[in-house]
């Protein structure tokens, strides 16, 4: 986790083109779509990369002191990394904001007040969903679902949101009858896994996270496992990015979707199911556009028989953002749901009737708003498509 | 300064939701790149999104002297910004309709929101045989609005002219509050169809004013076809010598529609300079041999055609010309271009500029680039190079600049692309050095600055034309009698009273 002094090169290499505020999809004949959706919903040049990035410089110059204005634009941004990819001088822009907002911690000023008590369960409780530990691995209680400490050498880390979210426990459930059909030797950690600090570092608060994830490598190192699999997209750039900035991980970190796809690649998960769906893939900002995860989930999707995988004009790194990330869904959810309305109506647009994608979080935030616009339109995660295909 | 009284007035104009006083978003708009370095913070910033509450901005801010700036949404790089401290900052960006189309007579009208990106994707998905003049290399959100009236450079600019060229009629609001019509659009119920008007033309007064004049909310502009057979001949030469008169000779031809390019600095110039210095790749015989054959001097011809026939007939005119050239002696040959460099050329807009910004950029400073342009004859191109070759050095900087046809190569618009490190007090204060020294030369040999900055090249500029100058003051009274229309730019006035 750099400090933003680290970072200061990149903020004073920003020239403001502004060319962070559209998508580019590299074909610029389809036009130029909004893609910054704080700078979408608020509009002043502030909300946007290319304004925050002046904020930033004026700070580092002394012009600007910190206080709640500075802190209510800065946490106003889902991190998605819209600006981060669009960059063509390669400005780390969502590293700048984290460190930015680390500061504003330490300025007494970040995180929120709607965010605190997430930042209080995942002190106390391992988790920001308020619940106890003992409930994290309920999921797998009536499955096959071994230990880790028993043996195996994936570990599959399930990540709060599949562990705790009723609505979401078949996430888990799905990932895990996937890999003993495909004779995985894994684990998981059960009541012993804790989060992997992703909401805390995006937010700034960075002395938990810290802590957090160094207790997490450690824990990793010493299982011995060669592979991490993660269900969640933001445990997967928490843990495959941020983690070995901090110490050295041993293991190599994957995430599901990657993980199918290599399992398909070498023949060890064959489908003998059609699902005859059309569907559309929405790509998680943090496995997309910070990690540019975007062929593996097409490649499991396309090797399913009977299933039609249509595109929305925002895919891949161009991808228009839910919305929940970087803390906006704790504390805007108004705004969230608006945003992940928006990639809904995209999708519909398309003709599918179904929405996949491949982390929990964005889940959470599109059936929000699937419900809250009356949609048709189906939200599911890709391993529930795997599932039914085997 | 604006108090809490006028920033209520201006409230009740707008209504709270766009107008704020907020000072991380009033410095979010600080502009210091790309093609200016001055750029300060204003008091507040209005949003406004009718022609009605910009005149009653406008009166307000006139009858309190309070200064005003309008931003249509971004130029062909950076944005415009106060050039003194405080006043209002007009951001136009919620102005952003295509009002109309007119294919016949092959116009469009705009508000200053209107972005490159969305008038390309919108003439792509309408009105696809038709092309909106953008500027090439420019950012989608820049302004169609604000690159016309910095006179700036378009796709087609090679061709038809710089892109107030184009411009066919403005609609502006004074700031005593009224609204004026120019060109044939100033006879009520007219066609923006004409550029020179009911009487002497009042359009070339806001062009190139930098908001000085009045805020535009309408632009009436020329489109051109969009032919469906496109290409890039990639010419290289030995010489600026050649480079000049190679192309004159197809230029005058009428072929290509964006002629650009420099010298073989342009390459490395994209990259980071710490690495290439790592890696030897600083020299053009390194990069020969590690990399490919980059010539001292290139130009890139962008040819369009109706008919494939054609385009081949016009690449045939630029190797006839070429290998006329070569049994004179010259050093001039058509080179075979990466079809990645070429397809990324060819898109529309696109962000080949902007990785100037990196070169400078190390692991402990960051980066930053200066477009500081010049329009200048074709003919004198040469010279422009070698002032570059040698001014540049003296002053830290690599010999990074570009040159490019105006009008079929009647004119060439050169640029040094001063690579600075915008973190570094030193290397600023050199860019300054450098811009001044070098506009001295430059209006010595009669060439243009064509965005005079406020400190440099608009004092200098002006004090040698003094009769010119004191014409424009007297009607910038006429127009602005407070002279509160963006202060201090183009060293026209500052605030009275």
């Amino acid at each position: 986790m750099k400090q933003l002094e680290e970072l200061a090169p990149f903020v004073y290499t920003c020239i403001h083109c502004k060319f962070c505020q559209d998508t580019w999809t590299d074909e610029p004949d389809k036009g130029f779509p909004e893609g910054c959706p704080a700078g979408k919903k608020f509009e002043w040049e502030a909300f946007y990369g290319s304004g925050r990035m002046q904020i930033i410089r004026a700070y580092l110059d002394g012009d600007l002191d910190l206080d709640e204005d500075v802190a209510d634009i800065l946490y106003k941004c889902s991190c998605c990394g819209n600006c981060k990819v669009q960059c063509d001088n390669d400005i780390p822009t969502v590293d700048i904001y984290e460190a930015f907002r680390a500061k504003l911690v330490e300025a007494g000023l970040g995180s929120l007040p709607a965010h605190k008590p997430l930042v209080t369960s995942i002190k106390n409780y391992d988790n920001p969903w308020q619940q106890p530990r003992s409930g994290r691995a309920r999921w797998a209680k009536k499955l096959d679902v071994p230990d880790i400490k028993k043996g195996g050498n994936v570990l599959y880390y399930v990540g709060c949101t599949a562990s705790y979210d009723p609505n979401l426990k078949v996430l888990a459930e799905n990932t895990a009858n996937i890999f003993n059909k495909a004779g995985v030797n894994f684990g998981i950690q059960g009541k012993k896994e804790r989060c992997c600090g992703s909401t805390l570092m995006r937010m700034g608060e960075r002395e938990i996270a810290l802590e957090l994830a160094k207790d997490n490598i450690q824990t990793f190192n010493n299982l011995g496992v060669d592979t991490i699999v993660t269900s969640c997209a933001g445990c997967f750039k928490t843990i495959s990015q941020d983690y070995p900035e901090i110490a050295e991980l041993t293991p190599e970190v994957l995430h599901t979707v990657q993980f199918l796809d290599r399992l398909i690649q070498e023949g060890n998960l064959e489908f003998n199911n059609p699902v005859n769906m059309k569907v559309t893939y929405h790509d998680p900002c943090h496995l997309g556009k910070h990690n540019e995860v975007t062929e593996a989930p097409r490649n499991v999707l396309k090797a399913i028989p009977g299933l039609e995988l249509v595109e929305m004009k925002r895919h891949g790194v161009d991808s228009w953002c839910c919305g929940a990330g970087g803390g906006v869904r704790t504390a805007f959810l108004d705004w969230a749901t608006e945003a992940a309305a928006e990639r809904v109506k995209e999708a519909e647009s398309t003709g599918a009737d179904t929405l996949v994608s491949a982390c929990p979080f964005c889940y959470q935030n599109i059936e929000t708003a699937i419900k809250s616009i009356g949609s048709n339109m189906k939200m599911i995660d890709i391993v529930e498509i795997v599932e039914k295909a085997l | 300064m604006i108090d809490q009284k006028h920033v209520e007035a201006l409230k009740a104009i707008v209504g709270d939701e766009y107008i704020t006083t907020s000072k991380p978003i009033r410095v979010s708009y600080l502009a210091k790149s790309i093609m200016d370095m001055d750029s300060e913070v204003a008091d507040v910033v209005i949003r406004p999104q009718s022609v009605e509450e910009i005149q009653k901005i406008l009166i307000y801010a006139n009858e309190h002297k309070v200064p005003v700036t309008p931003q249509s949404k971004g130029l062909s790089g950076g944005t415009a910004t106060p050039t003194v401290p405080g006043g209002i900052l007009l951001d136009l960006s919620r102005m952003n309709r295509i009002i109309e189309v007119d294919t016949d007579s092959r116009y469009m009208v705009v508000e200053p929101g209107v972005t490159n990106g969305q008038i390309w994707g919108y003439f792509i998905e309408n009105y696809p045989d038709w092309v909106p003049p953008i500027p090439d290399g420019a950012p989608a959100q820049g302004s169609v609005v604000g690159n016309t009236l910095d006179r700036g450079f378009s796709v087609v600019t090679s061709k038809y002219g710089p892109q107030a060229d184009l411009a066919l009629g403005l609609e502006v609001v004074l700031p005593t509050g009224e609204v004026i019509k120019t060109g044939s659009w100033a006879l009520p119920g007219a066609k923006p169809f004409y550029r020179w008007g009911i009487g002497p033309d009042m359009t070339g007064l806001f062009l190139g004013a930098q908001g000085t004049m009045g805020v535009i909310t309408k632009l009436a502009t020329q489109i051109v076809p969009h032919m469906p057979y496109t290409d890039i001949e990639l010419l290289g030469f030995e010489t600026p010598e050649e480079l000049q008169d190679v192309c004159l000779d197809i230029l005058k031809q009428e072929i290509g529609v964006m002629v650009q390019g420099g010298p073989w600095w342009l390459v490395p110039g994209v990259r980071q300079k710490e690495e290439l210095q790592n890696q030897g790749l600083l020299d053009i015989n390194a990069w020969r041999e590690k990399k490919y054959y980059v010539p001292n001097y290139m130009m890139n011809f962008e040819i369009w055609a109706k008919t494939e026939a054609e385009l081949t007939e016009q690449k045939l005119t630029i190797k006839k010309v070429v290998e006329e050239w070569r049994e004179k002696g010259a050093n001039a040959e058509v080179l075979p271009l990466h079809p990645k460099a070429k397809a990324a050329r060819l898109k529309k807009p696109n962000k080949i500029a902007i990785p100037y910004a990196s070169y400078e950029r190390t692991s402990t400073r960051g980066g930053g680039f200066l477009f500081i342009t010049w329009y200048l004859p074709w003919k004198d191109t040469a010279e422009f190079c070698h002032i570059c070759e040698e001014q540049m050095p003296k002053y830290g900087f690599d010999p990074i600049y570009w040159v490019a046809s105006i009008k079929n190569g009647r004119d060439c618009i050169g640029m040094p692309i001063v690579c600075y490190s915008a973190q570094d007090e030193e290397s600023v204060k050199a860019v300054n050095e450098f811009d001044k020294a070098t506009a001295e030369i430059f209006l010595d040999h009669g060439w243009l600055n064509y965005r005079p900055r406020k400190f440099t090249h608009a004092p200098m500029m002006y004090e040698r034309a003094p009769e010119y100058y004191n014409m424009l003051v007297k009607f910038k009274k006429l127009l602005d009698p407070n002279g509160i229309m963006h202060p201090g730019s183009l060293n026209l006035n500052l605030l009275e009273g």
